[in-house]
Order: C-alpha cells, then structure tokens, then sequence
C-alpha cells in the first residue's frame, strides 16, 4: 500500500514492495558513548564580578515564537511520558548576523538519546543529518547552543553542564554559546521579578550567574531561563532573549524525524563517502506515512539512484529519463545496501 | 568561459585579499558557481561557515549533567 502510493508519487507503477530494514540504534548509541568517553576533566567554574560580563548578545538574542512553541510543547509532551522524569533537551540553530543573533529551529534530542534524572546526551546523528537537510534550504543556519532540562528547581547550568559547554564553545561561531535551562513547576510565588538572587534554588553549589537575569519564557509549568557562555569565561551569564514572531523552521524535519533517526547512521556515514548525495523530504501533506528520499547521480547522464525511506522501509530505484525500475535491494543496514545496489548497476545486474 | 585577464582595479583588490589572507586576518570570498573572486571578509565573524564546522560542533555537543 505505501510502497505503491509511493511509487505513484514518484511517477511509475509499483513493482515490489519495499524491504524492511534493522534499526540504526546501535549507530547512535556509539556516537553516545564515545561522547561519554570523551567527557572532559573537571573544570572548576570561577565566578567573575558582574562587571566583567561581555555584552556581546546583550538585546540583540531573538527567538521565533514557533521555536518556543516547540521547545514547550516537546518539555510538556516529555514529561507525560514514561522517560518524564529524565531530562531533555533541544539542540538550537540559528543565524548570526551584524544586527543580532535569531534563533530559528530547535531539533529535538531523538528518541535514542542516553539520558537519566541528571544527564542527557543528544543524539547527535540524528541532528546533524537533520541539519544537513535543513541547510540545503537555509545555507547560513549554523549551531547556536543548547537547551536542556533540569529535574529539579536548578533554574541555571550546573557544574556539570560547565564542564562540557566550556570547551564545546571555542567550535561555535564567534566563539560563544547560547543556552537555555528548562525547569518543570518552577514556583513563581517564590520568586518575584527575575532577580538571581531571589531564585529558589535547589542543590544551588555557589556558583553564581554574571549579570541580571532579564527574561525567561513560561507556559504553564514549564520555565525556561536563558545564559551565555564565551571561550574563557569563568561562569556563565544571563542573557536577554526577545520573542518575536516567526516559524519553527525544523517543523517539516520534526515531522519526519522518525525516519530521519532510523536511518541516521548509515544517511551519515554515506554522506561522507558520497558527496554527490542529495537529501530531501516528501512534504507530509503529499505521503501517509514520514518519507525521505537520497539521490545518487549514476554514471551515466540523465540517470540517478533513488533510495526512497518511508517509516522503516526501503526501496531502491534506478530513475531514466525512459523506463524508471525499481531494484530490490538486499535486506541489510541502509548503507551496505545502497553499496551492494551500486556495485550489480555496476555489472549491469539487477538482482 | 570568460578567462579574460584580471584589470588592474580586479588585480589590486586580489592582491590586497591574498595578503590580509597571508597575514590571517582575513578570508577570501569565492563565488561557488563561477569560482569568481567576490571580496574579503572577517575571517571569523562575516564568513559563514562550511557544513563540516557546523556538522562537527553538532557531534562534539557535550553530555549535559548535573555534577
């Protein structure tokens, strides 16, 4: 059924329906731990006077309403789940220009992240193919920061989180990050205005954050407050962040974000060793189902592989400007069959 | 093609480019589709950067706990 609404899509009658392929988790869960085993030596966090923050994103840091909207609905959703009580997080992109920094899209963390009650580690396999995609349409989106979730009322970064954003930042752009700290049931009774100092804070550890905090976001019992980090800060900042009115520009990747993390390592590793290779999404309103499809030029003109991606399921396709065929590719992990496929087109095979 | 000689306007602003470039303070901008000399650029602030940087600062996001 959807291999045959798909192939109509894609102009030529069904032949065969599409093979079923194993998981990429444990593509994923490799690119996790050896994120954890690289984790970085204690840093010890060294509180500066509020005097020597750095203004550079001071009033100039906007972020689209539709991104907002995402990160709250994703921390509500999240804490109905049965992973609830772990924590989160978003992975935030952007565009850095002279007159200000945007925020635009916020890739969710992908259902194969590692995370627990005080940690979380994005799957980060999933986000860059999904940002890969994202800057064939938007060529000057780049990395922002992060944003993740504390489970408890800690309403700014931990120690922990210092460690590892301290020497994340020095691979942003200008050398600085954005970060934003969800918390869940924050009491704002306790908490007039948004003064640092007045913040209930639990497990607080004395590390204080530089300047004044000037806004957060709120939506029902969800909070988020926002920091910055440079290259050889001693401690985080606050940070002013201003909505304004805009989309979520990862909407259409969020709806496909299923296929996209199912297929993430092996999209990963061939986009390596092919950089001929074209990604795209089927917009959702034109398929039932989530749909991706690569394109691989041939070596003859006019011809190009087709590998179509709809849920868990694969379908190879040799595109011709006369007779397009479908090609019934082995049943293994995406990227050894994409190269089987290629080696019998090769030898002039189909089977 | 067009593979007609650089004037001396053209010549003067690509040899300005290559120095700064030379001193590290600034980067060489290049149109993709023609390979045309385009200008000169902050080497970190006004350059966007190529799809490898974003993509490697992607999966060198840190494990995010509470210590």
């Amino acid at each position: 059924m959807l291999g045959r609404l798909l192939l109509r899509i894609l102009g030529f009658g069904a032949k065969g329906k599409l093979s079923s392929f194993p998981t990429e988790l444990g593509a994923s869960m490799d690119s996790a731990s050896v994120a954890m085993a690289e984790m970085p030596a204690a840093v010890e966090p060294s509180p500066s006077d509020i005097g020597e923050a750095s203004d550079k994103y001071s009033g100039t840091v906007k972020i689209n309403s539709g991104v907002l909207r995402t990160m709250f609905e994703d921390f509500h959703a999240h804490r109905g789940t049965a992973r609830g009580e772990e924590e989160t997080g978003w992975l935030l992109i952007g565009r850095r220009e002279s007159a200000g920094v945007v925020i635009e899209a916020a890739l969710p963390p992908g259902e194969f992240r590692d995370a627990g009650v005080a940690h979380v580690n994005m799957n980060s396999t999933a986000q860059s193919v999904a940002m890969r995609i994202l800057k064939k349409a938007h060529p000057d989106l780049d990395v922002l920061g992060v944003a993740h979730t504390h489970p408890g009322r800690l309403n700014r970064p931990s120690h922990g989180d210092y460690q590892g954003d301290s020497l994340w930042v020095p691979k942003l752009r200008k050398r600085e990050g954005i970060f934003a700290i969800g918390v869940w049931d924050f009491d704002k009774t306790l908490n007039s205005g948004c003064d640092a100092a007045k913040y209930q804070l639990e497990e607080d550890d004395g590390a204080d954050v530089r300047g004044v905090c000037s806004s957060s976001h709120s939506s029902g019992r969800a909070h988020f407050f926002w920091f910055a980090l440079a290259q050889g800060d001693g401690w985080y900042r606050h940070l002013s962040v201003e909505e304004m009115p805009g989309e979520d520009l990862g909407r259409e990747i969020r709806g496909h974000w299923e296929v996209i993390e199912h297929f993430a390592g092996s999209i990963d590793r061939l986009v390596h060793m092919q950089p001929a290779l074209q990604m795209g999404l089927i917009p959702l309103e034109m398929m039932e189902v989530p749909t991706m499809v690569l394109c691989q030029p041939l070596a003859r003109e006019g011809e190009e592989l087709q590998v179509v991606l709809q849920g868990r399921e694969v379908g190879f396709f040799r595109m011709t400007p006369e007779n397009p065929e479908e090609i019934v590719g082995p049943s293994e992990r995406l990227d050894a069959a994409f190269y089987e496929v290629m080696a019998r087109l090769a030898r002039g095979a189909r089977k | 093609m067009d593979f007609r000689p650089m004037d001396s306007e053209e010549r003067r602003r690509l040899l300005d480019a290559l120095r700064g470039n030379a001193a590290g303070a600034s980067s060489i901008k290049m149109d993709p589709r023609t390979t045309t000399f385009t200008g000169t650029g902050s080497m970190d602030a006004d350059t966007p950067r190529g799809e490898n940087q974003v993509i490697d600062a992607i999966k060198s996001v840190p494990v995010h706990y509470q210590a």
